[in-house]
């Protein structure tokens, strides 16, 4: 509450200047300045009605997202699990969430580096003792490109996909300690004119990032389903058989290990092994979990432009010109 | 009281002088260093003689229509100085702000927010200004970390041995399976490109702010503000002089305090400190540097029983899963940085521009500066 208390302060202040201003124009019989003074007044009597709301819209989406992450780690109890700050219930669930994504990761890329290693073998055979010239078996042919291509792929989505999160993650720490500073420089920079537009947009980012942003995050997770809990590791069959043999190729006897290491790389059953990764439901919450943050994103956009706008800022044509930028 | 407005000017010019005297004083070559002393005499006096240049215009319109017995145009130069006036004023102000943000002795980070990590002592100009260069000195880095884990990734996974005792043999490529790294580094190199060029654009941007800005527009802005027919375009300069120059350097400062409070800097560090340990500790790169043989135990031209080296192949696996997996993460903290917050403050920026010009002249077009940019 110390932004609250810092507001307040800064609110007075605008009022003392605004009284000498208003003295001032008494004094000299300026109406034009006593009129203006006047509407400055109601201006701050408007800020203080808008620091009133923010601490009622901060409580209510507080209690809101207490009660969405209570359910979401499938807490009875009434009394707060990740303390009343809804981006460290964002973050907790996001970190949550990464680490079967991770798993995963790792999963998919030793078993691709495996296929893709005894893809590549070939066995060097030589006719007349090795006089003449040499003949190279090729790895497996059979194996196509396009089903290390597909390994590949899944590697980058997933890859994206921890990108997308990590960032998500630094967004909404950065947006919590921004709204620290940011509220209390919006509402005194929305008490002066040239300036009101920006301290409307300041007051605006500031709850958006910080409380709408999370919330909006843990309620899509918790609309869709996809909850951290839901979320396992896909595990590939026989990973540990293969990690076994490349570790056997490397101390044992090289050409048997290698010859079984190819043959095991064009026997494998990539189709099944793919398949069960698309039709897994670790696929399923992934996509759904990839996109809640682009919602949360979207709804806090929608905010921060909607309420600016509300508080004085002209953002009509910027925000339209913002979105062709980026 | 249109009688006393000559005397309120001349007031104002008086006032104006003291302060601008003041300002020589204020700015000593032991606070601020010897060039942001010299910075802003430069701007601040052709501002001053931008108002002498217009006062005078305007005072000999005065005396020839009061010679002439105009006294419509007497009254025009009367309320024309009072804009001169106002002017002195918005000069005055912007004097007093850039004090405070471009001089050490002025406002500084950890004057606002406190003692906080990342609030430092410097100005607010020089603090921004450290800031960009960090963001500038981050994304080089990264950018030569990257391409460098990528040269040595793209070399060993190309490598192959073929081994062959008594005719029969292997032949491996053993990294052939870093090859599914290639589009992370691919989109690495051109992201981190991209964000490179962003943050020097930046950088130079906010260089020709301060060298463009205070001493072109702004003077030239004084100037045309004092006249009727440019009023409009002169106001839309100071206006975009004092959300460039005032207002910019804050919301730099503002996203370095947050981001080192929330320790975005020392997790960066950290993760190059990881990559180049992994780098340099790599078994299979060393060998690889020193000599391709030393990768096998025995000799290669002997009917010795021929081995690869304990613990080569596997290694490098978890080594590059591990260093990719890096490379998504600095690529995060990367784009918050210098991507996600610039376009951040270019929001915040448009609308203060938008504001200041429609306060001090005209507003400016901006939604067909975006389309544009």
């Amino acid at each position: 509450m110390d932004w609250i208390i810092l507001t307040l302060i800064l609110a007075i202040f605008c009022l003392g200047g605004i009284t000498i201003f208003y003295m001032m124009a008494r004094a000299f019989s300026l109406k034009g300045l006593e009129k203006w003074c006047k509407s400055e007044y109601m201006e701050i009597l408007i800020t203080a009605f808008i620091i009133l709301a923010i601490i009622g819209f901060i409580q209510g989406m507080l209690y809101l997202t207490q009660e969405v992450s209570n359910e979401l780690t499938h807490t009875t109890s009434t009394a707060p699990v990740l303390g009343s700050d809804p981006v460290n219930a964002a973050v907790f669930e996001v970190y949550k969430i990464l680490g079967p994504i991770k798993k995963t990761y790792r999963n998919v890329f030793s078993a691709g580096f495996f296929f893709a290693f005894g893809k590549e073998i070939s066995i060097i055979g030589t006719d007349m003792g090795g006089l003449l010239s040499k003949t190279f078996i090729p790895g497996a042919a059979s194996l196509p490109n396009t089903i290390i291509g597909t390994f590949t792929w899944i590697i980058n989505v997933l890859g994206i996909f921890v990108m997308w999160m990590y960032f998500f993650v630094e967004v909404m720490k950065f947006g919590d300690y921004l709204a620290v500073i940011i509220l209390p420089m919006g509402i005194i920079l929305r008490a002066f004119p040239p300036t009101r537009g920006v301290g409307a947009m300041f007051i605006a980012m500031g709850l958006g990032f910080a409380i709408v942003l999370p919330s909006a995050f843990l309620m899509t997770l918790f609309v869709s389903g996809s909850t951290s809990e839901s979320l396992e590791a896909f595990e590939i069959e026989n990973l540990d058989e293969y990690n076994k043999m490349l570790e056997e190729l490397c101390i044992g006897n090289n050409i048997a290990t290698a010859s079984l290491i190819k043959n095991m790389a064009m026997s494998i059953d990539y189709q099944t092994i793919l398949g069960m990764f698309f039709e897994s439901s670790f696929f399923a919450i992934l996509l759904r979990i990839f996109i809640s943050p682009v919602i949360a994103l979207i709804i806090t956009y929608t905010f921060i432009r909607s309420f600016a706008m509300m508080l004085g800022a002209d953002l009509a044509e910027i925000g339209r010109g913002l979105i062709k930028l980026i | 009281m249109i009688k006393k407005i000559p005397l309120f000017i001349l007031c104002i010019i008086l006032l104006f002088n003291l302060s601008h005297s003041a300002l020589f004083d204020i700015f000593p070559d032991d606070v601020c260093g010897g060039d942001l002393n010299a910075f802003m005499s430069s701007w601040a006096v052709t501002c001053y003689i931008a108002i002498m240049i217009s006062l005078l215009i305007l005072l000999i319109i005065f005396l020839i229509c009061r010679g002439m017995q105009i006294q419509k145009g007497e009254t025009w130069a009367k309320y024309e100085m009072l804009q001169v006036g106002a002017t002195v004023l918005i000069l005055l102000v912007i004097v007093g702000f850039s004090e405070f943000i471009l001089c050490s002795g002025g406002l500084t980070p950890k004057m606002i927010f406190g003692n906080v990590l990342g609030a430092g002592d410097d100005s607010m100009v020089v603090e921004a200004k450290d800031y960009l260069t960090t963001l500038m000195r981050m994304n080089t880095i990264s950018l030569t970390s990257i391409l460098f884990f990528n040269i040595q990734r793209e070399t060993i996974g190309n490598f192959k041995f073929s081994v062959d005792i008594i005719g029969l043999g292997i032949g491996i490529t053993p990294g052939k399976g870093l090859n599914s790294l290639n589009r992370v580094f691919e989109i690495a190199q051109i992201g981190i490109i991209t964000m490179l060029v962003t943050s020097i654009t930046q950088l130079m941007l906010f260089n020709y702010v301060y060298a463009g800005m205070f001493t072109i527009y702004l003077p030239i802005g004084i100037l045309l503000r004092c006249f009727e027919p440019t009023r409009r375009f002169g106001g839309t300069l100071i206006g975009l002089t004092i959300a460039l120059g005032l207002f910019w350097p804050m919301l730099l400062v503002i996203n370095s305090v947050a981001l080192q409070g929330i320790g975005v800097f020392g997790m960066w560090e950290g993760i190059i400190e990881f990559v180049a340990e992994q780098m340099q500790a790599n078994q299979f790169i060393n060998l690889h540097i020193n000599s391709p043989a030393d990768m096998f135990d025995g000799n290669i031209h002997t009917s010795a029983p021929i081995t690869f080296k304990i613990g080569i192949i596997e290694p490098m696996k978890i080594m590059f899963s591990a260093l990719s997996m890096a490379t998504w993460k600095m690529l995060a903290i990367n784009i918050l940085g210098s991507l996600f917050l610039p376009l951040l403050n270019f929001a915040i920026l448009a609308t203060s521009m938008r504001e200041f010009s429609r306060f001090f002249g005209e507003q400016i077009d901006l939604s067909n500066l975006t389309r544009m940019i």
